[in-house]
């Protein structure tokens, strides 16, 4: 868990972030400290990982999952599968997948087919993203279907 | 008789197809010519008697060779005569109607007559049946032209879009290089702009930057090796495994040396091959072994094969003592881009085994992994014996 030092009132309590790719890891980072909006956060470069993290009964709460689609051994719908049977489906307030690419249909269809999604987001993550998240979980919650 | 068909004029072969049963018969009711119906009907009526060759219609229909020439000329006029068969034959019928026609060569003369029996079938049953089976047959034959278009078809499409996906990813994949080319260069400006070299964190910045591009530059590469084996034509031609194995050795000499490891060679089969491909095969295979080795042990690979079985086929074998392939992630890791390990834990393009598999296809072979009973991984790959000569 990284303290990312935020201190504003909109800023958003605890992210986990779930990614293979450890350079993206440090990118994110980067953008979460410097846009202020994140107090926490929590980097698995493993899936597999994640879900043991989740099933300690001393976990925080999380408020925002991103959630990387494409990675080795378990992918991000195999763990969101696991996820939601393990933990029911508000395990977190809210999830955001991350594409690579939003023109491969396959994933778009795949992803619908998870109620538990709230949002999908393209890489590379921007500050509007962010301060976009960060509004809603304010106002209360989980955006319009 | 078969000499007089031969006197007939050209349009014999149109009367010979004539559907029903006909006959030129002359004024003594001596049969000239006869068509395939009427031939069929002789063959029943003798069964394995030789049918003469020459015939009069009493020697076939009950009719004296008297009245034989009057009822002719009687039918020609248009009643057409019944012609009982002498002998009663088990599935013909007793009569044949026929309609008769005078043949007048220019003058008032008869010369002859054209009989044609009145219905299309008239054996009956047996004829109905049989001309249903060749409808059928006819039929069937249609809708297997009709199959074979659209195969065809089918086939055409599939090997354009192949052709086409391959020039594809070809040109993608070349494309791509160039502006990771161009970035990594701006990163390395970068690194050593003007006179103070950049601050530690900004250095690790661009650090990571390159790494992520030099990473991308394998993938790409990778991609570019792969798409030029989809659909490559390939030639088989009997290939040395021992040699071929013996080079790649030698190519991978400094890894080998550099893991400590230990490569085992036996005796290896002269196979349908080809030369460049089954390098690459076997480069991706023992390169694997040794990028997948356990920290805790001195890599151990054993290459081997079996004799041949009844199919010709050779199977071959590469075992590492490595960290295996647990069983759920077996099925997928020929697959294209599978990984079971992220960059920074061991690096690859995903792309290693999904090209030994198109290689061994390419090769009318097959690849599959299992445990190694001694842990790690077996790799078996069956391809087609040489013949020897």
């Amino acid at each position: 868990m990284t303290d990312l030092g935020a201190k504003s009132d909109a800023a958003i309590e605890t992210v986990m972030l779930i990614d293979d790719d450890t350079f993206f890891h440090v990118a994110c980072e980067r953008l979460m400290r410097r846009s202020g909006l994140v107090k926490k956060l929590l980097a698995f470069p493993m899936a597999e990982d994640a879900l043991e993290f989740l099933a300690r009964p001393d976990r925080p709460e999380i408020d925002v999952l991103f959630l990387d689609v494409n990675m080795p051994r378990m992918n991000g719908f195999t763990f969101l599968e696991e996820a939601v049977a393990r933990f029911g489906k508000d395990f977190c307030r809210m999830i955001i997948v991350m594409l690579t690419s939003s023109v491969d249909p396959r994933d778009v269809e795949r992803a619908r087919q998870f109620r538990a999604i709230d949002e999908f987001a393209n890489k590379p993550l921007v500050q509007a993203q962010i301060e976009e998240i960060a509004a809603r979980l304010k106002s209360g919650g989980r955006p319009a279907a | 008789m078969a000499e007089a068909a031969r006197q007939l004029p050209a349009e014999v072969s149109a009367f010979r197809a004539l559907p029903k049963h006909v006959m030129l018969v002359d004024r003594a009711a001596r049969v000239q010519a006869v068509n395939a119906g009427v031939e069929r009907l002789l063959q029943r009526l003798f069964e394995d008697r030789p049918v003469p060759a020459e015939w009069a219609l009493p020697d076939v229909f009950e009719i004296s060779r008297e009245a034989v020439l009057r009822e002719m000329i009687i039918a020609a006029s248009g009643d057409g005569m019944l012609l009982p068969l002498r002998a009663a034959t088990p599935g013909l019928p007793r009569r044949i109607r026929f309609r008769v026609g005078a043949i007048r060569d220019g003058g008032r003369e008869t010369n002859g007559f054209v009989l044609v029996s009145e219905s299309v079938d008239p054996l009956g049953k047996p004829f109905r049946e049989l001309n249903a089976e060749l409808e059928n047959a006819n039929a069937e034959a249609r809708r297997e032209r009709q199959h074979c278009r659209v195969l065809q078809k089918a086939n055409d499409d599939l090997n354009a879009a192949n052709e086409e996906l391959k020039s594809f990813a070809y040109a993608v994949s070349h494309d791509l290089k160039s502006p990771v080319q161009t970035v990594s260069m701006l990163l390395s400006e970068l690194d050593d702009c003007g006179s103070g070299a950049l601050d530690a964190e900004r250095a690790e910045l661009v650090g990571m930057s390159r790494e992520t591009l030099s990473r991308m530059s394998v993938l790409i590469e990778d991609l570019l090796r792969y798409t030029q084996l989809i659909g490559s034509e390939i030639l088989l031609a009997p290939c040395a495994l021992e040699r071929t194995v013996e080079e790649v050795i030698a190519d991978l000499r400094a890894e080998i040396t550099g893991a400590g490891a230990r490569v085992q060679t036996g005796a290896l089969p002269v196979v349908q091959g080809d030369a460049v491909m089954l390098r690459i095969l076997f480069q991706n295979l023992l390169s694997n072994a040794i990028k997948f080795r356990r920290p805790d042990r001195r890599p151990e690979i054993v290459i081997g094969a079996g004799l041949p079985d009844a199919e010709g086929k050779v199977s071959i074998t590469l075992a590492d003592n490595g960290i295996g392939i647990s069983p759920e992630h077996r099925r997928h890791v020929f697959d294209l881009f599978s990984r079971l390990h992220r960059h920074d834990e061991i690096p690859g393009s995903g792309l290693g085994l999904t090209m030994c598999r198109r290689i061994v296809q390419n090769l009318n072979g097959t690849i599959e992994v299992n445990e190694n009973a001694g842990g790690g991984s077996t790799f078996t790959i069956r391809l087609g014996v040489a013949d020897d000569d």
